[in-house]
């Protein structure tokens, strides 16, 4: 089920199981096509991540379809997704005191936002790819008041983000994760975003012109259990393949979900 | 994504494409001839789609000088696909090579364009209004009531005064300290409400409460607006009665789960006259 919508297009927090599962399976459906995963029986791509309560994702509505999706990574102790190939730039940054987030699970629906010649300067894709960005940069920025957006790209977007006013921080590297695809880090940093997007007066008008207050989501919203189980227990492997360290925190976030018994229903040899 | 796909002629790309700003000049040279204004129709990093008065076959390679703000771009591109116009000839150019500055300074260029292109017609007042529902997805853990709610769709009547029974609608859920009802339309959070709750087709209650939280959704190309009120005043009688009433309900109907579909889907939800 989409969510239907009265505007042609309109864009939202994702708080319902309607709404995650059209996410995972975008996500799925776009990665699979772009060859950033394998195929999977559940047909979904569900990252620890997005279990975690501080974690938000942002829907574009098209009518009633999904017309594109990202998610936005909260730093915490489980580190953030791009970690795994950054170890030491992120915490670089870290160390320095950064308070860093992470986009992560950017798909736009291709289906509905043809690619075409021009590809993502299609005015299309990059009304969505804007539509999204500005309301994660202002949560980001203003509603949690973090520091650092952060990216990791295929080096073939690189420009796209260097336009946006990102800046390169990590070299081009294996990212397993999406499939042994090649990634860059990049990141924007709040401090200095607003005086560099000066430069460019269309975006400088798009993101700062009219300033976005976002409700803080996390303060309201967590996955119930049974949403919970469906999402990261039945429909992919995410509790079955977690670490130790990530049991720990999705035990601090989920007292009463018993995280080790759902680990051990669902991956006995874990014990 | 960098290459375009010549399978797709740009002239037929989507209305609301982005078109270049009036001025931006560009010239092309074929081999050693000299260089020939042309007018450009729309742009990408991928390529150009321009008009001539000369018809340049498929494959026909072209140096071209984009000249975009204060810097020529120099690149060298290929025709694609031909259009025969009116005027004169529609090409589609691909860039076949482009130095990394170029590139750069071109991919700025779209993308600033484009934001400046697109920036008035965005709306975030969905989401910048977003009320972030506690009563769908959230852990009972959380749950800032003090009593479990009942997913029961019952009628309820409301008003600003206590007079006349102004809206008939039904709730979302309901418990001994408050409900949720749906309409069409918007109430202000911290409004006042007389509301009489019908138990049974015969067996009304009132009860004052004010509106706590609002949330909209769509369904259907319909805006359904879901409001939580809190009990304010409500008769001793007509508590117990209440809470009697919740007691057997709960207990005959446990696994109730009445969808927002379900709500949608009785069309005669009320509407301000």
């Amino acid at each position: 089920m989409g969510v239907p919508g009265s505007k042609a297009e309109r864009i939202s927090f994702a708080t319902s199981k309607e709404h995650f599962e059209e996410v995972f399976k975008l996500a799925y459906k776009e990665y699979l096509r772009k060859g950033y995963c394998s195929p999977n029986p559940c047909e979904r791509r569900i990252p620890i991540y997005n279990a975690l309560p501080e974690t938000v994702t942002f829907c574009l509505w098209r009518g009633e379809n999904l017309a594109g999706t990202a998610s936005l990574i909260l730093d915490s102790p489980i580190g953030l997704p791009m970690e795994k190939v950054y170890p030491d730039e992120i915490q670089v940054l870290r160390t320095q005191g950064r308070k860093m987030c992470e986009v992560s699970l950017l798909a736009l629906n291709s289906a509905l936002i043809k690619e075409g010649v021009f590809a993502i300067y299609f005015a299309e894709r990059l009304r969505c790819l804007y539509q999204l960005f500005k309301p994660l940069f202002w949560y980001a920025k203003a509603t949690i008041g973090y520091t650092d957006l952060c990216i990791a790209c295929n080096p073939k977007h690189k420009a796209l983000y260097t336009s946006l006013h990102f800046q390169q921080f990590g070299a081009e590297k294996v990212y397993e994760s999406v499939n042994a695809n090649p990634s860059i880090a990049m990141r924007l940093d709040f401090d200095q975003a607003e005086e560099r997007v000066k430069m460019t007066p269309g975006l400088h008008k798009l993101f700062f012109g009219t300033k976005l207050q976002l409700k803080h989501v996390s303060e309201n919203f967590r996955w119930s259990k049974e949403n919970f189980i469906s999402f990261f227990c039945e429909k992919s492997d995410v509790i079955k393949s977690a670490s130790p360290k990530e049991i720990d925190y999705l035990t601090k976030c989920y007292p009463d979900f018993k995280i080790d018994e759902l680990r051990m229903q669902y991956n006995p040899s874990a014990g | 994504m960098d290459s375009p796909e010549s399978s797709q002629n740009p002239h037929d790309l989507p209305r609301d494409q982005i078109r270049i700003p009036a001025g931006l000049k560009a010239k092309y040279q074929q081999g050693d001839s000299e260089p020939h204004e042309i007018k450009i129709q729309n742009i990408s990093r991928g390529g150009i789609c321009m008009e001539d008065q000369v018809l340049l076959p498929e494959g026909t390679c072209l140096h071209l000088l984009l000249k975009i703000k204060e810097k020529v771009v120099d690149a060298y591109g290929e025709v694609s696909w031909s259009e025969k116009q009116e005027s004169g000839f529609l090409h589609g150019i691909k860039f076949t090579f482009m130095d990394q500055d170029s590139r750069e300074w071109l991919n700025a260029f779209v993308m600033d364009w484009a934001a400046e292109y697109i920036a008035e017609s965005l709306d975030f007042s969905d989401i910048a209004e977003m009320e972030i529902d506690m009563g769908i997805e959230c852990d009972s853990t959380v749950e800032r009531r003090h009593y479990a709610r009942l997913r029961l769709p019952l009628r309820v009547d409301f008003s600003f005064s206590g007079t006349t029974k102004f809206v008939q609608t039904q709730t979302h859920d309901l418990s001994e300290g408050g409900l949720c009802f749906t309409c069409g339309f918007n109430l202000r959070k911290d409004q006042e409400l007389h509301l009489w709750l019908w138990l049974s087709a015969t067996e009304e209650i009132h009860i004052r409460g004010i509106v706590r939280h609002t949330s909209k959704r769509y369904a259907e190309g319909k805006t359904i607006y879901f409001h939580g009120v809190e009990f304010l005043i409500i008769e001793d009688s007509s508590r117990s009665r209440f809470s009697e009433f919740l007691a057997q309900k709960r207990s005959e109907l446990a696994a109730i789960e009445v969808s927002l579909d379900d709500i949608i889907s009785q069309g005669d939800r009320p509407e301000l006259p």
